[in-house]
C-alpha cells in the first residue's frame, strides 16, 4: 500500500528514543514498528492522535494518547491522513516565504499605526460619549481636592469680579451645560485654567489678573468648557487604556520600565490633539457668540511670553510636570498653562500643548477665515 | 488525582518488557560522570518569520489565532533547545488553551463592567483576584510543565495550592516586616517552590542555594549601582558642573542620566545574577547543573535589547527574545550522573490551561 518510513518512537514508559518503521495500516490507522529487529509492533489511530506540525527547522512530531511519541525525520508522507495536516502544512510554508514575511511586516505595521492613529481615539471618542456623562466624577472630585489643597490657596479676588465672571460665563460660554467655578489663588498652577472631569473649571486668579479685558478672560473658559463639552479626560483615559492592551498584546510584556516611554509618547500626541480640539472649539464658539478671536490669540501670546521669562528659575518643576501630564496612566486635568518649549528635545516631545505660537497661529487662520465669509 | 510516584531506581526498569539495549546513544557510565552542554539552534531570522506570520494571523482572526501563536513560539524556544543529543518540547493543545482564554476573558470583562458601575464589585473583583494569585500560580506552573517535555519525558510539578498560599503569605510577611528589604526572600521562595517541586521524568530538581545567595545577587548590583551614581555625581555635579556653570538644564540632565544609568544597569545585573545563581546551585536526580554565563555580557544583552526594541519599533523584539535566549541556553551544561534513556513519565491527568489564561490576561507574571 505504501512504504514504511523512518521515524524515531518514543514508547511512553521510558524515555529512550528507538529507531521505528511507521506505515499506513488502514484508513484510518498506522502501523509502527521497533525494536532492534523491528519486533515490536503498535497499531495508532489518527483520532487518538495530537499532531505537531513543523515548525522552522523542527520536523512535525506525533502526541499519542498512551504518552508515546512519533517524531518525524522529514516532512509527513503523503499517505498520512491526519485532518489538520494541510492546513498546518501552509502556516509553516507561510512562515518560511520571504514574500509573504515582508507582506506581514507591511501589513502589520500598516495596521498598528491605523489602529494607534486613528482606530484607539476613534474608539474611545465612541465609548466616551457612551458612557453615563458622570462616570469620571469620582476621579474628578479627588483630582480637585488635591488641585485644592495641595497646589492652589484661596482667591482674594473681589466677590463682584468673580461674580461678574461666573455670569458672562453663564450667558455667553456655558450653553446649557454650565460647569462649576472655582476661582483659586494659583500657587503652583500660577496663571492657569483646569478643567476637571467633575464638571469643574478652576481659574487662577493670576491669569485673571493677566487678562487685559473679561474676552480674552471667556476665550479660555470656552476653551476649558470645549474640554469638558468633549470629554476630552475621559477619551483620554480611554486612549491610554486602549494603547496599553494594545502594546500588551503585541509584545507581551508589560513589565519594562523603558518600553512605556513610546507610549508615554504618544499619549502626548493625543493630549497635543485635544489641545487644539478645545482651542476650535473656543473659537467656534466664540465667533458665534460675537467675541473677537483676537482676543484669545492676544491672550495666549502673552501667557506665552510671561512664560518665557518666567522659565529660566521654574524649569526643573515644568518639566517635572510636563512629564507627568504624559504619563497616560495618570488621571489628567486639561490644563491652560504655562509651559513651553523645554530645554531638552525629549520633554519638548513630552509636553502636552502645542507651541504658543502654532495656537495664535491658527486663531489668526481662524480669524481670516471668518472675515472672508462676509 | 492519580499521583503515584515511580519507582526511583532505574534498574527495576529492566522488567519492562519493550527494554532494549539503548542503539542511538551509549548509555552514561554511573561511574564517569560527562559534561553534556545544552545548544540552542534557534534563528533569528527563522523566528522572524514565525513571529510576524503570528502577529497577521492573530490580527486577521480577531485574536483568535493567538493560543496557536503561543504554542508555536513555546514550540519554536523549547524545539531548538538540546541537550544530549534530542531536543525539549511544548505540547500545550491550542483549542483547550482557547476554551480558557475565553473564559478569561469572560471573567476580566465581567470584572472590568462591574467596576464601572459599582465601587463594591471593584473591591470584591480586586479582593477575589488578589485571593486567587497563589492559585493560579501554581495552576500555570502546573500546566507549563506538564506540557513540557525533554525527549519524551514530561515535566511535572507536584507543588500543592496549599504550599502555594504558604509561600505566597510568608512573602508578604516577610516584605511587610523587613520594610522591603528582605524581598529578595520571597523570590527565593519562589524559585525553591518551583524548583524543588519540579520533575523531569522521575528525576527530581533540587534548588540548593540559600535565601542569603539571593540577597546577594540583587544588593550587589544595587550597591555597585549607589557607587557608581556616587562616583558620577561628584564628577558631573563637582567637576562639570564647575567648570559649566549650574544651570537647570544642567540639572535635569544630571538627574535623568543618572536613572537612566541606574535602570540601565540595576536590573539586568540583578537578573543576570539571579540567573547564574539559581542554575550554579539546582540539580536534578544527581546531576548537577552548570552555568558558565558571564554576568557583565548578560547584563550588557538585556539592557540593549531594551534599547534595540523601542529604536526599532518593536520590529527586533524576535532578534532580541532569540539573542538572549540563545545566550542563557548556551552557556549552560550538566554534569551528568542520570541516565537520560531510563527517564519514566509521572503518571498525570491533563491539566487545564483556565488558570494559566487566567494570569496570561491580568498579566500575573509567573516566568521564574
Amino acid at each position: 500500500m505504501s512504504r514504511p518510513i523512518e521515524v524515531i518512537f518514543y514508547d511512553g514508559v521510558v524515555s529512550k528514543p528507538h529507531h521505528a518503521q511507521l506505515s499506513a495500516q488502514s484508513e484510518f490507522e498506522v502501523l509502527i514498528q521497533y525494536g532492534e529487529r523491528l519486533e515490536h509492533q503498535r497499531r495508532y489511530a489518527y483520532r487518538d492522535m495530537e499532531l505537531i506540525g513543523a515548525l522552522g527547522q523542527l520536523n512535525p512530531a506525533i502526541e499519542l494518547k498512551d504518552d508515546a511519541r512519533i517524531e518525524f525525520q522529514g516532512a509527513l508522507p503523503e499517505w498520512f491522513n491526519f485532518g489538520t495536516k494541510n492546513v498546518q502544512h501552509s502556516i509553516w510554508k507561510l512562515e518560511r516565504s520571504p514574500s509573504l514575511i515582508v507582506f506581514s511586516i507591511i501589513f502589520v505595521v500598516a495596521f498598528v499605526f491605523a489602529l494607534v492613529k486613528w482606530g484607539v481615539p476613534a474608539a474611545s471618542h465612541y465609548v466616551a460619549f457612551q458612557l453615563p456623562e458622570n462616570s469620571l466624577n469620582k476621579l474628578g472630585d479627588e483630582a480637585e481636592k488635591y488641585v485644592l489643597n495641595n497646589w492652589t490657596n484661596p482667591s482674594h479676588l473681589a466677590q463682584g469680579q468673580k461674580d461678574q465672571i461666573s455670569k458672562q460665563y453663564l450667558n455667553t460660554i456655558a450653553e446649557g451645560k454650565p460647569a462649576k467655578l472655582v476661582f483659586r489663588e494659583g500657587g503652583r498652577l500660577g496663571a492657569n485654567a483646569v478643567a476637571l472631569p467633575n464638571n469643574t473649571i478652576i481659574i487662577t486668579d493670576e491669569l485673571i489678573e493677566m487678562a487685559h479685558s473679561d474676552q480674552e478672560i471667556l476665550g479660555v473658559l470656552a476653551h476649558e468648557q470645549g474640554h469638558l463639552v468633549e470629554r476630552h479626560s475621559l477619551q483620554q483615559g480611554l486612549t491610554s487604556l486602549g494603547l496599553s492592551v494594545l502594546y500588551i498584546a503585541m509584545t507581551g510584556d508589560s513589565s519594562d520600565l523603558l518600553t512605556s516611554l513610546p507610549a508615554a509618547m504618544i499619549g502626548a500626541n493625543y493630549s497635543r490633539k485635544f489641545e487644539a480640539e478645545a482651542d476650535m472649539y473656543a473659537l467656534k464658539l466664540m465667533d458665534r457668540k460675537g467675541i473677537e478671536v483676537s482676543h484669545f490669540a492676544n491672550f495666549l501670546q502673552r501667557l506665552g511670553d510671561e512664560t518665557a521669562l518666567e522659565e529660566k528659575p521654574k524649569q526643573a518643576g515644568k518639566t517635572a510636570e510636563a512629564d507627568k501630564k504624559a504619563d497616560p496612566n495618570k488621571k489628567q486635568p486639561q490644563n491652560e498653562s504655562t509651559e513651553k518649549e523645554s530645554p531638552l528635545e525629549i520633554f519638548d516631545a513630552l509636553s502636552s500643548h502645542p507651541a504658543t505660537e502654532e495656537r495664535v497661529k491658527m486663531v489668526r487662520d481662524f480669524e481670516k477665515k471668518q472675515q472672508a465669509k462676509p | 488525582m492519580q499521583e503515584q510516584i515511580p519507582p526511583p531506581f532505574p534498574s527495576l526498569l529492566s522488567l519492562e518488557k519493550g527494554a532494549t539495549p539503548p542503539e542511538i546513544q551509549q548509555p552514561v557510565d554511573q561511574q564517569s560522570p560527562r559534561i553534556h552542554r545544552f545548544k540552542f539552534h534557534g534563528d533569528a531570522m527563522e523566528y522572524f518569520g514565525i513571529w510576524i506570520v503570528n502577529i497577521l494571523l492573530t490580527i486577521i482572526t480577531l485574536s483568535l489565532y493567538a493560543p496557536w501563536a503561543k504554542v508555536r513560539r513555546l514550540r519554536y524556544f523549547y524545539g531548538n533547545t538540546e541537550f544530549f543529543k534530542r531536543r525539549f518540547d511544548f505540547t500545550g493543545i491550542p483549542t483547550k488553551i482557547l476554551v480558557g482564554r475565553l473564559i478569561a476573558l469572560g471573567i476580566y470583562a465581567a470584572f472590568s463592567i462591574s467596576s464601572q458601575y459599582s465601587m463594591i464589585a471593584t473591591v470584591v473583583g480586586l479582593v477575589v483576584l488578589y485571593a486567587a494569585v497563589p492559585w493560579l500560580i501554581r495552576a500555570t506552573m502546573r500546566f507549563t510543565a506538564r506540557n513540557s517535555k525533554f525527549g519524551n519525558s514530561r515535566f511535572y510539578f507536584a507543588g500543592t495550592t496549599k504550599e502555594s498560599y504558604k509561600v505566597f503569605f510568608l512573602s508578604i510577611l516577610i516584605y511587610i516586616f523587613s520594610l522591603g528589604i528582605f524581598a529578595p526572600v520571597a523570590i527565593w521562595l519562589y524559585k525553591k517552590y518551583y524548583i524543588d517541586h519540579l520533575y523531569a521524568g522521575q528525576l527530581d530538581f533540587k534548588l540548593n542555594a540559600d535565601w542569603s545567595a539571593y540577597m546577594a545577587a540583587v544588593y550587589i548590583p544595587i550597591f555597585m549601582s549607589f557607587g557608581i551614581m556616587l562616583a558620577f555625581g561628584i564628577i558631573y555635579f563637582g567637576i562639570i558642573g564647575f567648570i559649566a556653570g549650574y544651570t537647570p538644564n544642567f540639572f535635569i540632565f544630571g538627574v535623568f542620566a543618572m536613572y537612566a544609568v541606574a535602570g540601565l544597569f540595576i536590573y539586568p545585573l540583578i537578573a543576570a545574577r539571579i540567573f547564574i545563581t539559581t542554575w550554579n546551585n539546582t540539580t536534578v536526580g544527581s546531576s548537577q547543573f552548570k552555568t558558565d554565563c558571564n554576568q557583565w555580557r548578560y547584563a550588557w544583552i538585556v539592557a540593549s535589547n531594551w534599547l534595540v526594541k523601542i529604536l526599532s519599533i518593536g520590529l527586533m523584539s524576535a532578534w532580541a527574545a532569540i539573542r538572549i535566549h540563545k545566550y542563557q541556553v548556551d552557556s549552560m551544561s550538566l554534569i551528568l550522573h542520570d541516565d537520560p534513556d531510563q527517564m519514566m513519565n509521572l503518571a498525570q491527568q491533563e491539566q487545564s490551561a483556565l488558570a494559566e489564561e487566567i494570569s496570561d490576561i491580568f498579566d500575573i507574571d509567573v516566568s521564574l
